[in-house]
């Protein structure tokens, strides 16, 4: 063969083709950001600084931690209705306390908020990394310490709810670190998030600063405070109701800004609810928001015909719930109950068991068309009383279920403050406590009642006084806490047999300690 | 924009090198004669003699242009014209052997004696032959000769596909006639509706799982692109020594796909045509009207008082067909040309029209080839270009809901109410599918557009350079017109709407190709060693709201070595890296080796006269799959929910929040799968009995999905990572077999036979665990959970729940638990529930049978599938009284009539799926004519699909294969039907 100096060029120019357009890969995707070209100027901070709350709307309803807090109490139930909502048990186990490491809606939870934690945990990482008082984010000084401990406060929120859920958990501050990291007792994460919360309290916003409206504000610090000390004696065994009673009473001396209680039980659910002086913290909502969680899932299919929207007949009250109320207590209108009939006279009408029959909600869960059976596999379409806590306003209307999702609210304040004095004296009602509960409960009832429903000192016993949270705070995920505080949640009511002591906490979902090994499982779980 | 420059600037260096080295004037010599003609011998003044005569196929009579005819022992010789007719000049008197020979056909030799001045005449009629040892296989980047081929490719050629009449995609000429390549189409003969097509099993669980697709050299090609008339074969590579070539995207095989190009001739013209018409195999068997009512007489139903009689008698089912739609096709093909620049046109139209009313598609394609000469022979130009523009309608919704409907609606509801509008009722997930049918239209308009240009330089007589540049183009733009009177819009209101109601959505991709390689063939003594180098660069860019793209470069090479045609050896390698990938682990090597022994060759062999060839092969193959989407590596910033905030005007605001939308994974790279192949080819009895047997044995490493993330320390519970192993083995057998072989009749007979054996090895590693994945979710009403788990040390796709055991006396569901006792379900637990069967067949075989006598020929065609179970969706919910009021399946008050309880997924509804299937049944005609304007007609007519056995009670057992939910036949569904087509080939 014969080489010239054109095989030569062929092969440089073959050779040059191959080097020079080589080996760039580098990607391009529009409109996607990434973690490090994200951070640019001021509304990306804000845009990041917010995650978290939306996140924890999210997790307050659409999650399921909810029906984990509400589910496995004796007021609210998903019983089976004919062909629907079986689920392959997940509910009756709820019900039962016969969940396992495998049960769906732990896991969902566990995940929900340690996905919050991950959010805030790569905030405060970021945000430690840049100058934020550079001009193009142009925040003061004071404001960036302001944010890191709303962030920090933010983020023991969550923490306070790992330790109520799971007990003992890794506490976790940075995004991916450690790896397989190991559980803390609950006494170590009690009193880490107790110091997360009180060193940073009072760097952040009150309710009387500009743009605090929907954030974590001091009297909301205080009221987590105040939730970690009642159940202190549950948490760690060490009862805290001194410190309870005086975290109560930052919030009660207005030092921590001006909160009254509302003239209406309903006036801090209500879709313009932003303007009540009761609530402590209420998460910010538009229309179709948060409030639909309690309300689609209990509603009929054919309640359109009543409120133009129809639901999937899941959530029902449990019978003993429903008749926990007395018939002049004003808190009961929440319940949808008997025939269903518009303000117009329309009639819905049953589809399932009784299809083409008008629909009529009854009191009791159970199989009228066979034996009348009342357990959580023997529902029917109608079965139940329906809560509609959060108002359902028409369709059309502007501000059509875009209540805020309350946490914390006053009323809680006075019932847990009156609650601590009662522990600290031996259980019984002190004069304060019985001023603080009917303070509170005086406006469920008309005037002319209210003398006969007012409590006396011998009236309020611990059992009224569980019995008057749950009628205050049905619907807003106390009802599990409470009633393990007050010692019945292991104890039996309608289709619920005792339960084990283990049950009190949930265990560490499969899902994540079949992929860490340092997570050890709660006890009574395997 | 900087790599598209680069792009250009290349592309540009290479064409204007190429101009440099034409115009160099030393290269007018040592020109390579590119035809065999031999120079005739004009010297001697001897009187000679003149030999002319015709070349025909021996079988259809028809002539075969570029056939050799040459004089043994002299070297002079010739070839065929267009009209296969030869001669051969200057004979010098003698007796001489003259042998004749084509591609593909077997080689004959006559003795003959000339005399001078005699024009002898000597016509030949070849034989095809069973195997062509001499036929060229496409492989990648280049051709080889079947018997230098080490890897395990089979090739299919235009006369043995199917029939075009009712095939949906082109791919389908060749289903069921690849040992190991399994082409399923889950929704029938829907025009609108993919092919799966997976070979050697499912070998990932998240990247892509189809076979890379080559149109004539360009991959990535769409099928959809081509006419089934154009494609001259399809080759596929089977095993991983020959896909690992094409390295990043070989995984799952590769299928090259070779359309008809022109040759020189005079030009001529060639009609396909056929009409197609369907009719439905099997229908649901739901209650009629009738029975409908009298079960609501029942006394003791406890549904009475909510069924209601409204008085018609509908067949919901029925309702939604089309009575025999036509199809039609008619494809319109032109070539010729001379030796140096020859071309071939076509043209086809398509309309394909279901037996689902007011659905079709209709397509037009065109597709033009020119290969062009010059420059002394040493450079080629072949230039291809395609096109198919298509608008097509869907069933709407496109999930098939509409015959999930037809299974549930009340037989005595009318489709139209007496005063002509559509009949309506309110329920749970309840609408009138005619109506939805006729008020939404629902469709697309699609366009693709294909060009590729490959110039060829001739460097030396044994060394080429090429430089390809393709581009394509793939549009489509979506729409849904609603009727304004459509219960939809006006559902729960007064009919309000007075404007119909539009949406559009449209899609686009841009592909680009840019491919330079150069071939180099050493021959001495025995020794051939033929080597290819190249280098790739393509990407993808994509437009459908937000815009992405992706890029795969790639060098590669490979060597071929045989000695005396015995000892053949094969070694390729592939550098490769996709834009997709971690920022640390971009590239990949895929390497691969391969060996043949052609035994038959052996000295020792000669006396062993029942063997004509024998080859024993043995090849490892690495390759590498990035079938994933881009940025999956990187750390993404997504939008969460909105919120309102205090802006600095000092009012509130909603604005959206930001977050990290997913773990980021750096070190994302290649999933992985390292491929054993041994295989045997033999030829038998004088060529009456051949087959090809291959034992395969593949591993896929890192396989990418999601897996479990730590929670925490991480964000999201899942990190798209590189972590399990999976393994298929497996056996293909093909024998072919021609046990009459006479002069008015032939019989043929091919069988395929396939096994696979999956196996999930692992899903973990130390910091990424899954042990397994719930999947195959089975929803409302009654959420009845998952069907399906992935589990380690198990075969994908494998059923898991409960065990059933029997029925309460009052129609209750009992399982068995853990420790084999029959319980009832709130009893059942977690871990009570257990593996129950598997969606993906174990084997696969099929049989195909031409009879040919005279001019008639018969092909029957039956495959099957075998050992698998299928998960009967539409018993659950429809064979089950409690779903009364709602209309349901006749089995409800039959075959379970015992069961009183609520659905629910358990074995009692798997069914064992295996089937044959009479697929094809063709008779067909070929006209001998010695016409001056007609050179061939051909006429036939076809049957698919026509007969189903199986124990299978569903419609049809053929359900959807690819994924992770293999078997599972849902209650949304396509119709399934037969169809017969009467078409023909014309010539002229």
């Amino acid at each position: 063969m014969k080489i010239t100096c054109n095989h030569i060029l062929i092969l440089a120019i073959t050779t040059l083709a191959a080097v020079t357009s080589c080996t760039d890969l580098t990607e391009t995707m529009y409109p996607q950001v990434t973690q490090d070209n994200f951070l640019r100027e001021r509304s990306d901070v804000k845009a990041a600084f917010f995650r978290a709350y939306p996140h924890t709307n999210w997790l307050l309803t659409w999650n399921n931690m909810k029906n984990l807090q509400e589910l496995s109490a004796d007021q609210l139930a998903i019983p089976q209705k004919g062909r629907h909502w079986f689920d392959n048990g997940i509910y009756v186990r709820l019900h039962r306390h016969t969940w396992t490491p495998e049960h769906p809606q732990i896991w969902d939870a566990w995940n929900g908020l340690y996905q919050g934690i991950g959010y805030l945990n790569q905030n405060l990482e970021d945000f430690a990394k840049i100058d934020l008082t550079q001009p193009q984010f142009g925040y003061a000084a004071s404001d960036t310490t302001e944010m890191m401990a709303e962030l920090r406060i933010f983020r023991a929120w969550y923490y306070l709810k790992l330790i109520d859920l799971f007990g003992n958990v890794p506490v976790i501050t940075k995004v991916g670190e450690p790896q397989s990291p190991p559980i803390q007792s609950r006494d170590e994460v009690f009193a880490w998030v107790e110091q997360q919360i009180t060193d940073n309290v009072d760097q952040i916003l009150t309710k009387d600063d500009n743009g605090s409206y929907g954030r974590i504000t001091q009297a909301a610090a205080w009221t987590m405070l105040a939730k970690l000390y009642m159940n202190a004696e549950v948490y760690t065994g060490t009862a805290r109701w001194e410190d309870a009673v005086a975290a109560c009473d930052k919030i009660l001396s207005g030092q921590v800004g001006s909160y009254s209680l509302d003239p209406s039980w309903q006036d801090p659910f209500k879709s313009d609810n932003d303007k009540s002086e009761e609530n402590i913290w209420a998460l910010v909502n538009g229309r179709w928001g948060g409030a639909w969680s309690f309300i689609g899932p209990a509603l009929h299919y054919s309640h359109d015909v009543l409120f133009g929207v129809s639901g999937w007949n899941g959530y029902v009250t449990q019978e003993a719930a429903f008749k926990a109320y007395q018939d002049n207590d004003l808190r009961k209108n929440q319940f949808l109950i008997g025939l269903q009939v518009s303000a117009t006279g329309d009639t819905a009408y049953a589809t399932e068991e009784y299809a083409g029959q008008p629909l009529e909600l009854v009191p009791y869960i159970a199989r009228m068309t066979d034996q009348g059976q009342s357990d959580m596999t023997s529902g029917e379409e109608n079965s139940g009383a329906r809560a509609i806590k959060y108002p359902l306003l028409n369709p059309n209307d502007p501000l059509f279920l875009a209540s805020d999702i309350v946490l914390y609210r006053l009323a809680d304040i006075y019932l847990m403050k009156a609650e601590a004095l009662m522990r600290l004296n031996g259980n019984k009602a002190t004069q304060e406590a019985v001023d603080l509960v009917n303070a509170m409960r005086e406006r469920s009832f008309e005037p002319a009642d209210w003398p006969a429903e007012a409590y006396t000192t011998s009236t309020l016993t611990m059992d009224t006084l569980l019995a008057e949270r749950g009628r205050e705070f049905f619907w807003e995920s106390w009802r599990r806490q409470d009633m393990i505080r007050f010692g019945k949640f292991t104890g039996s009511w309608w289709d619920k047999q005792p339960s084990d002591a283990t049950r009190r906490i949930f265990p560490i979902p499969r899902r994540a300690t079949a992929s860490n090994s340092n997570l050890e499982q709660n006890p009574g779980y395997n | 924009m900087k790599n598209r420059y680069k792009y250009r600037i290349i592309c540009f260096a290479l064409l204007i090198g190429m101009a440099l080295i034409w115009s160099s004037p030393s290269y007018g010599q040592n020109v390579r004669p590119l035809f065999a003609e031999v120079e005739s011998g004009s010297i001697t003044p001897v009187q000679t003699g003149t030999i002319i005569g015709k070349v025909t196929d021996a079988s259809t009579g028809a002539t075969l242009p570029g056939a050799n005819v040459v004089i043994e022992g002299i070297q002079k010789g010739t070839a065929t014209g267009v009209n296969g007719q030869y001669r051969i000049e200057n004979v010098s008197p003698g007796s001489y052997t003259l042998v004749a020979s084509f591609l593909g056909y077997k080689e004959n030799s006559k003795d003959i004696t000339i005399a001078a001045d005699e024009t002898l005449t000597v016509n030949f009629a070849l034989q095809e032959s069973a195997v062509g040892l001499e036929e060229l296989v496409v492989v990648g980047y280049g051709t080889q000769e079947r018997k230098e081929l080490t890897g395990s490719v089979t090739t299919i050629k235009e006369e043995d596909f199917k029939e075009t009449g009712g095939i949906i995609e082109p791919i389908q000429l060749i289903q069921g006639k690849v040992a190991g390549l399994q082409i399923t189409r889950p929704s029938g003969m829907d025009p609108n509706a993919g092919t799966e097509i997976q070979l050697r099993g499912l070998s990932t669980l998240r990247a892509g799982a189809e076979p890379l697709i080559i149109v004539d050299g360009i991959p990535g090609g769409d099928l959809r692109n081509i006419a089934s008339e154009d494609i001259k074969s399809i080759d596929v590579l089977r095993d991983g020594s020959a896909a690992a070539i094409y390295g990043a995207r070989a995984s799952n095989g590769v299928i090259l796909i070779t359309t008809k190009r022109g040759q020189a001739s005079a030009p001529t013209f060639d009609y396909w045509g056929y009409v197609t018409t369907q009719q439905v195999t099997r229908k649901p068997r739901v209650l009629t009207a009738e029975e409908y009512v009298a079960l609501a007489e029942e006394p003791d139903n406890p549904y009475s008082a909510s069924m209601t009689d409204f008085g018609a008698d509908t067949d919901w089912f029925t309702a939604m067909l089309n009575d025999y739609p036509v199809s039609q096709s008619h494809t319109l093909s032109m070539k010729g040309g001379t030796e140096n620049t020859n071309y071939r046109v076509s043209v086809n139209y398509r309309d394909m029209q279901p037996i689902v009313m007011k659905t079709w598609r209709k397509e037009g394609r065109t597709r033009v080839n020119i290969n062009h000469r010059g420059l002394n022979d040493r450079l080629t130009f072949q230039l291809d270009l395609s096109s198919t523009f298509a608008t097509a309608r869907y069933m709407t919704p496109d999930n098939y809901g509409g015959f999930q409907q037809s299974l549930k609606r009340n037989p005595t509801l009318p489709v139209k109410n007496p005063d002509g509008t559509f009949n309506e009722i309110e329920g749970w997930n309840t609408y009138n599918p005619v109506a939805r049918q006729v008020q939404h239209e629902r469709g697309d308009k699609w366009r693709y557009l294909n060009g590729g240009l490959k110039t060829t330089y001739s460097i030396q007589k044994n060394w080429d350079a090429s430089v390809r540049v393709a581009t394509t183009r793939d549009d489509n733009v979506g729409h849904q017109y609603i009727d304004r009177n459509a219960w939809a819009l006006n559902q729960g209101q007064e009919n309000t709407q007075v404007q119909d109601n539009v949406s559009t959505w449209g899609d686009s991709h841009i592909e680009r190709l840019l491919e330079s390689t150069t071939t180099y063939l050493f021959e001495h003594s025995g020794h051939r060693l033929r080597g290819m180098a190249g280098y790739s660069y393509q990407d993808f860019a994509r437009e459908r709201q937000s815009s992405s793209s992706s890029k795969l470069i790639a060098f590669f090479g490979r060597a071929n070595y045989s000695f005396n045609d015995t000892y053949l050896l094969s070694a390729s390698v592939r550098r490769e890296g996709s834009s997709k990938f971690g920022e640390n682990s971009k590239w990949g090597v895929f390497p691969a080796v391969s060996a043949g022994w052609r035994i038959s060759e052996e000295p020792f062999m000669e006396s062993i006269d029942i063997v004509d060839d024998l080859k024993l092969r043995i090849g490892y193959g690495v390759t590498g799959n990035q079938g994933i989407d881009p940025f999956l590596s990187k750390a993404r910033i997504g939008g969460g929910g909105w919120y309102q905030v205090w802006n600095t005007n000092g009012y509130y605001q909603w604005i959206q929040t930001y977050g990290l939308s997913n773990n980021p994974n750096p070190n994302l790279r290649w999933e992985e799968k390292y491929e054993w192949n041994i295989g045997l080819d033999f030829t038998l009895l004088n060529d009456r009995l051949s087959g090809t047997i291959d034992l395969y044995d593949r591993t896929t490493k890192d396989l990418l999905f999601d897996y479990t993330a730590q929670i925490p320390p991480m964000i999201h519970d899942n990190i798209f990572a590189n972590v399990g192993t999976m393994e298929n083995k497996g056996i293909e057998v093909t024998l072919e077999a021609s046990p009459v072989q006479s002069r008015d009749f032939s019989w043929k007979s091919t069988v395929t036979f396939s096994h696979n054996r999956n196996k999930l090895e692992s899903l973990s590693n130390e910091v990424y665990k899954r042990s397994y994945q719930d999947t195959g979710w089975l929803t409302g009403p009654g959420s009845l959970g998952s069907s399906v788990r992935i589990q380690e040390e198990k075969p994908v796709g494998s059923f898991y729940g409960r065990k059933f055991a029997g029925f309460t006396e009052d129609g209750q569901w009992l399982f068995y638990n853990q420790n084999g006792e029959a319980v009832t379900d709130d009893q059942i637990t977690e871990e009570d529930k257990q593996f129950l069967g598997n969606g993906l067949p174990k084997y696969f075989a099929s049989w195909t049978n031409t009879f040919g006598y005279k001019n008639i020929s018969l092909t029957l065609f039956l495959r099957g599938s075998f050992l698998f179970e299928i998960l009967n969706m539409k018993e659950i919910y429809f064979g089950n009284k409690q779903f009364l009021p709602n209309n349901v399946l006749k089995s409800a008050i039959t075959k379970h009539d015992q069961l009183n309880d609520k659905p629910q997924f358990s074995d009692y509804y798997l069914e064992n799926g295996d089937y044959v299937k009479f697929d094809t049944i063709t008779l067909a005609y070929n006209f001998s004519l010695s016409n001056a304007i007609v050179r061939n007609l051909r006429v036939y007519a076809t049957g698919q699909n026509l007969v189903t056995i199986t124990g299978y009670s569903g419609i049809d057992p053929e359900v959807e294969r690819g994924g992770l939910t293999p078997g599972i036949d849902g209650v949304r569904y396509f119709p399934r039907s037969r169809s017969v087509s009467i078409g023909a080939k014309i010539g002229f």
